[in-house]
């Protein structure tokens, strides 16, 4: 359920996500989205990685369609730098502008026959986003095309960079889920991901709040990683 | 990872209408000293929404950054800048200009770089030399992101030039607590800028922390009022 707006026009909503493997907590993300009048969103996430000492920061717009207009990936692996890139998207082209380290000035330009429909950029709650591609008057399975990612790293450790992928979701149902953030009315989805660059992923599910915001309530990996995401915090205010 | 993070938020005040704005901050520093913040700033006055993500290495020096502009509820631009020992670029795309692409060549890294959250304007207090107390440095080739006060055009590459003035320590009170401070002038350079008063601000630490920042112009103070982590 979208509220209104206040005086500046726009809605934030702040959380934090944890990590969490055999209930070790292994990292977390921090996320702030504005919800603006024109129906344009922006995510920003800072997300750590323990073990594998990732800390990558995105910004990411989206339009009223919840298409990729354009977005910023800063990634430090282990304390160095690995990478910055920018990338903007509009129906007829995706262009991306990056430093690689060490000195690698990388600069992509993309044809587009369809504009590009996702852009995943490794936050959890990125990857919830891409639920919203999903008709919830069609059939229970559906396949995506024209996406895009920054990375083809399980961690998303690489790039970051424009390459192409596709896959498909499952909704699985509508479910009430428990979390430290609280309760909350969730859709249950299940990436597709067989006979894509991902087909050696293990099994994920997404539990995403079920009022258009599709904010990441959970997630799981599962075997042989075992891995759990959850909302551990939750606010939303009205500017 | 052996990172530290500290996280604050700054109010601004205008001296007639109150709280027109305020500031959301994060900064995490390596152990090299490299430095990344993050901020989001909001301006009631001007419905203007700032996103920025700006690292500096361990000596200050500017390395990339990003700047998303939203203005009465709509995108205005967004922009990524990346500097060198030669100069800096900036690839964008605003409402005004279109996709861009600038490269300045300066013979050097800029001296620093103002993307326009406050927090950041009191990183330019690192440049000082404070074993020689109270004085002036000349600043030269500071790049930015906008020659508008409240930075809210382009995001685009621009570089100037400026005085940093160094008046001492003193002891203030701010809502995030009270501190030992570094009391610093800006004075602008460029003839556009002649008839700006300078920018008075405070920092704390070796993280020159920003705690209170007086501009005339604007009629604004802005003051740290919360303030978590481990800043030094």
């Amino acid at each position: 359920m979208t509220t209104p707006f206040g005086k500046l026009g726009y809605r934030l909503v702040h959380g934090t996500i944890d990590y969490t493997h055999a209930g070790r907590v292994r990292g977390h993300e921090r996320f702030t989205i504005s919800a603006h009048g024109d129906g344009s969103r922006i995510l920003r996430t800072t997300s750590e990685i323990f073990e594998t000492g990732v800390l990558r920061d995105v910004s990411m717009r989206v339009g009223a369609d919840w298409c990729p207009r354009d977005a910023f990936v800063r990634l430090t692996i282990s304390d160095q730098f690995r990478g910055s890139g920018w990338f903007v998207f509009d129906e007829h082209e995706a262009q991306g502008e990056a430093l690689h380290a060490p000195a690698s000035r990388v600069s992509q330009r993309v044809r587009l026959e369809q504009p590009v429909r996702s852009f995943g950029t490794h936050p959890i709650l990125g990857d919830s986003w891409h639920t919203a591609l999903f008709d919830m008057n069609g059939p229970a399975t559906q396949q995506f095309e024209n996406l895009m990612i920054s990375s083809y790293a399980f961690d998303g450790s690489t790039g970051p960079e424009l390459l192409p992928v596709a896959f498909g979701l499952e909704l699985v149902g509508i479910e009430d889920v428990e979390v430290p953030a609280g309760r909350f009315r969730t859709r249950h989805f299940r990436f597709l991901l067989r006979k894509t660059e991902f087909h050696d992923h293990p099994p994920y599910d997404v539990w995403v709040t079920d009022d258009g915001d599709y904010v990441t309530v959970r997630a799981r990996v599962g075997s042989p990683r075992d891995l759990l995401y959850e909302l551990a915090a939750y606010e939303q205010v009205e500017r | 990872m052996q990172h530290r993070t500290y996280r604050g938020q700054i109010s601004y005040r205008h001296d007639r209408l109150g709280e027109q704005g305020r500031e959301w901050f994060s900064v995490s520093v390596q152990p090299d000293g490299t430095r990344t913040l993050r901020a989001v700033c909001e301006m009631e006055d001007e419905d203007l929404l700032r996103d920025v993500t700006y690292s500096v290495d361990g000596h200050w020096r500017p390395q990339d950054a990003y700047v998303r502009l939203t203005r009465d509820g709509s995108f205005h631009g967004a922009s990524w800048f990346r500097f060198d020992d030669e100069g800096a670029e900036c690839e964008g795309f605003t409402i005004e200009e279109g996709r861009f692409r600038q490269r300045v060549e300066l013979g050097q890294c800029p001296t620093l770089f103002a993307p326009h959250p406050v927090v950041s304007d009191g990183w330019q207090a690192a440049a000082y030399d404070y074993s020689k107390g109270p004085g002036m440095l000349s600043l030269e080739n500071c790049a930015n992101s906008s020659s508008r006060p409240d930075g809210g055009s382009g995001p685009m590459l621009g570089i100037v030039f400026k005085d940093l003035e160094y008046l001492g320590e003193e002891h203030i009170v701010v809502g995030a607590g009270s501190f030992r401070a570094r009391h610093l002038k800006i004075h602008p350079r460029q003839a556009a800028m002649a008839a700006w008063p300078p920018l008075e601000f405070w920092v704390a630490g070796s993280d020159f922390l920003l705690l209170r920042l007086r501009w005339d112009l604007l009629e604004t103070t802005y003051d740290l009022v919360a303030l978590d982590g481990n800043a030094r």
